[in-house]
């Protein structure tokens, strides 16, 4: 145990159950999912309820001592990374579902509380929500909502923000505020767009440099009645992707729940093992794989629709995909539980960015570029559809016993360029953090806001560029 | 990055690849997933401390600072790795398939090869070598002498379930099974549990050669972490190994053992079957071998509907028995079983049984205090049934 006077004074005000500054306990809050380099906290507390998380936050400006929020560190963008130092404010004890309103078709919930957890409590209601990240056994509302969730519902309902009905939030300086209709105590959360301008949004994809979300209104979705999967195969990308924008011109996302899109490699790795016997060359160069789910009379209009559409822009049925893959993926709900395999081969960066439909043949073009260039790393690609464009993540094995060093400027150069071509930063964290500065306008305009809800900068320093 | 722990800690050196593949993704610390069955994970975090020292992660996190030169306090380090009930749940969830269990007991291997551990593993290491009282389980049990396969109780059932022991060698023989009961007989599985691994060795060493000079080809086991220690692919070269509940299982379903309900005792209706995390969990080498569904098939046959926990029987949290967990922490052991016990009542289970030992005798403990009754698999059969032998024997 270090000897720190703030330490003391910072133990003296909390439950001592709720500290932890031993070395080895603080070791696992030193990363997250993401290749940030670890930071090195000096404390963490685990407040159980937000007059808790009040009170770290005043002793926090007080003292002038970094505080990093974490939930369960799971996210792609090194935004828990406590790279200052300072405090590690673990959430995780704030884990409870609060109310189920389904009158007002909404679910309020505490940060910590998993994905997992959640949809458990909703199903035998009939009821789900609109986002859950891949992460979703593990991972927590208030990590998804403070980094910009993706996954599940991305097509239909676009991101995680836009199902928030409003938040709770602590201040940097322990002033506790509600967001949308719940500003009114008597109201509460029913309407996110109300009296003035959306304060919510602030605090989205943030990753805790405005303030600590202490409760998230989600809205409530029907679980649709009939799925089914269906994959669509394309020649090129350019036809691939003229073929997502007339999808979501033509509002063809309102039963897509989930949608991905593979790539050469990724097609002919996953039916090239499970159907050898199939001539490599009559693959189709990407895949639009498909979740659909709703009413079956909607579910059947949109799938004939979609092959129309399909048909219409060069490409056609590709249900060899779904057999190998997808259709198990999904029904299996090895999504969630494999991490996408992400991780199965070594560790990995997920640079994830969004990005309109018609610049996904460029990225494409450009992952075979830095294959070529790059060619001591594994490189693949994450994409998920959206209700306008998609959130891609370009994706890079590495050893990171022997390659770390070597890897992380690869990782600036690649993502410089995926800036350059129009790619926007989606997880933010600190991964982006140049990026985020090169948009000088949004970003003075965000270190405005910053100065005037946190104006000693203790939240989260080195998230946002901030 | 620095590996300066690749010469120097050997046993955290085998798990090299874990410690920098490890993706942080905090499935060992919580998760829930109903779809799979998941239910939370870790006993340790739910029930003792909620430090992420204690955590899969965290055996993982506090190895690679060790291996990359970091100092840690050895006693903290200590008191974390040897707080683990060694269920092996964290490897069951590791989406990629680290081994965060095995990562602790490497931790605890080098603590204590710099005699760095705690008190209580100590006085566990010193038991678990004392020859003392572990041949009483087998006293005045006949078998058959020439016999090659020998009934092994392991350290759990012939110090605290010798019951259970004697109860599944009379089964055996009701079902015709020719065995010998081989008294003093550890492998070492729980001294390797516990970081011992040179003791262990040594323990193993001496079995081979007891089963050499008694001639025994196969052992069956009635100890679930004897079994996962010697048929697990721990321990290599090992004799073939079978468990007594497969033995048992089969001889019911080729109808050379006949259990008939007592009329004095009759078997209620239903029981909560706790799956043993050494049988069931891959962490420890048996999980192919389904034992979950043989427990669960035999007590179907004999007419027992089996009350089901919340988690899948893979993903279920350990009640507290295994990895020195009573010892090392015997009020969060005590918590971890009552979560369990009171899990099963909640569903309506009166007694609970298992084919674990271990989990029988700690659970056993924590019965007293209410809830539904416990009681090891084998003694449960004779409790309730009259054991015959059956019309396939001829």
């Amino acid at each position: 145990m270090r000897p720190n006077l703030w330490i003391d004074e910072l133990a003296e005000l909390v439950p001592p159950a709720t500290l932890f500054r031993e070395q080895v306990d603080l070791l696992s809050f030193t990363r997250d999912t993401s290749p940030v380099p670890a930071g090195e906290p000096e404390v963490a507390v685990r407040p159980s309820d937000a007059d808790g998380v009040a009170e770290v936050l005043r002793f926090a400006k007080r003292r002038a001592v970094p505080v990093y929020v974490r939930g369960a560190g799971s996210m792609y963008a090194g935004g828990a990374v406590p790279h200052k130092g300072g405090i590690v404010l673990d959430m995780t004890a704030l884990d409870g579902i609060v109310d189920i309103d389904i009158r007002r078709g909404l679910v309020v919930v505490e940060p910590a509380v998993r994905f997992g957890a959640l949809l458990k409590a909703l199903k035998p209601l009939g009821y789900t929500i609109g986002i859950v990240p891949l992460t979703g056994a593990a991972g927590t509302v208030g990590g998804a909502v403070s980094a910009h969730a993706l996954g599940t519902g991305s097509p239909k309902f676009q991101s995680m923000g836009d199902q928030i009905a409003g938040l709770e939030v602590v201040l940097a300086d322990g002033a506790r505020v509600r967001t949308g209709s719940a500003a009114s105590r008597q109201a509460g959360f029913f309407q996110r767009y109300c009296i003035g301008p959306d304060l919510t949004g602030l605090f989205l994809g943030a990753d805790s440099t405005m303030g600590v979300i202490t409760k998230i209104a989600l809205w409530l979705h029907r679980l649709p009645e009939h799925v089914e999967t269906l994959c669509l195969g394309f020649p090129d990308s350019p036809s691939g992707a003229a073929f997502l924008s007339a999808m979501q011109g033509a509002e063809l996302t309102r039963n897509t729940w989930y949608g991905a899109i593979y790539e050469e490699g990724a097609i002919v790795g996953r039916v090239g093992a499970a159907r050898p016997d199939i001539p490599r060359e009559t693959l189709p160069a990407v895949c639009v794989a498909l979740d659909l789910g709703g009413e079956a009379p909607d579910v059947d209009r949109d799938r004939d629709r979609l092959v129309a559409l399909a048909r219409d822009h060069g490409g056609d049925r590709f249900d060899v995909f779904d057999e190998v893959f997808f259709r198990s993926m999904r029904r299996d709900h090895t999504l969630w539980y494999s991490f996408a395999g992400y991780f199965t081969r070594s560790r990995c960066s997920l640079l994830m960015a969004s990005l309109p439909c018609e610049t996904l043949p460029a990225l494409f073009d450009r992952v075979k570029e830095w294959r070529a260039k790059y060619t001591e790393y594994v490189w693949g690609t994450g994409i998920v559809l959206c209700r306008r464009g998609v959130h891609g993540a370009v994706i890079a094995f590495y050893d990171e016993e022997s390659q770390w060093d070597a890897v992380q400027p690869v990782f600036v150069d690649v993502m410089n360029e995926m800036t350059a071509m129009g790619c926007v930063p989606y997880k933010p964290g600190k991964i982006w953090a140049d990026a985020i500065r090169s948009y000088p306008e949004y970003f003075d305009l965000l270190g405005r806001i910053k100065k005037t809800l946190d104006p000693d900068g203790t939240l989260g320093p080195g998230n946002l560029g901030l | 990055m620095t590996t300066l722990g690749r010469d120097t800690l050997p046993h955290i050196a085998a798990f090299e690849e874990n410690l920098y593949h490890c993706a942080s993704c905090n499935y060992c610390v919580d998760a829930v997933w109903d779809e799979w069955g998941i239910d939370h994970v870790c006993p340790t975090l739910l029930h003792h401390s909620p430090a992420h020292g204690y955590s899969g992660k965290g055996y993982i996190a506090a190895a690679r600072a060790w291996f990359e030169g970091a100092v840690l306090d050895p006693m903290v380090l200590a008191e974390r790795a040897f707080t683990c009930t060694t269920c092996g749940n964290c490897e069951e969830v590791c989406p990629i398939g680290m081994r965060p269990m095995h990562v602790a007991r490497a931790l605890r291997a080098e603590l204590a090869d710099r005699g760095h551990a705690p008190a209580h593993a100590l006085r566990l290491r010193d038991a678990a070598m004392a020859a003392d009282g572990r041949r009483a389980w087998a006293d005045g049990l006949e078998g058959d002498a020439g016999a090659a396969t020998g009934l092994i109780a392991g350290c759990a059932n012939s110090d605290l379930e010798v019951a259970e022991a004697r109860a599944a060698f009379r089964l055996l023989r009701a079902g015709g099974v020719p065995i010998r009961a081989l008294a003093d007989a550890p492998a070492g599985g729980a001294l390797a549990a516990l970081g011992f691994t040179r003791e262990a060795a040594a323990q193993r060493a001496d079995l081979d050669r007891h089963l050499t000079e008694a001639g025994i080809a196969k052992v069956a086991v009635v100890g679930a972490e004897f079994l996962a220690h010697l048929a697990g692919g721990e321990a290599a070269d090992a004799p073939p190994a079978e468990s007594v509940l497969e033995t048992i299982a089969s001889a019911v379903a080729e109808g050379r053992l006949r259990l008939t309900p007592r009329s004095d005792n009759p078997p209620p209706g239903s029981v909560g079957y706790l799956d043993p995390c050494h049988l069931t969990k891959k962490a420890h080498g048996l999980a192919g071998r389904n034992l979950g569904a043989v427990a669960r098939d035999l007590l179907a046959r004999l007419g027992v509907t089996v009350v089901e926990p919340a988690a899948a029987p893979r993903f279920q949290v350990c009640c507290g028995a295994a990895g020195g967990m009573p010892d090392a922490q015997p009020e969060a052991a005590a918590r971890m079983a009552r979560a369990r016990l009171d899990e099963f009542g909640a569903r309506g289970a009166a007694l609970v049984v298992t084919a674990g030992p271990l989990c029988a005798a700690h659970l056993e403990r924590s019965a007293e205090a209410g809830g539904p009754a416990v009681r090891g698999l084998y003694g449960f059969l004779l409790d309730h049934f009259d054991a015959m032998p059956g019309s396939a024997q001829g």
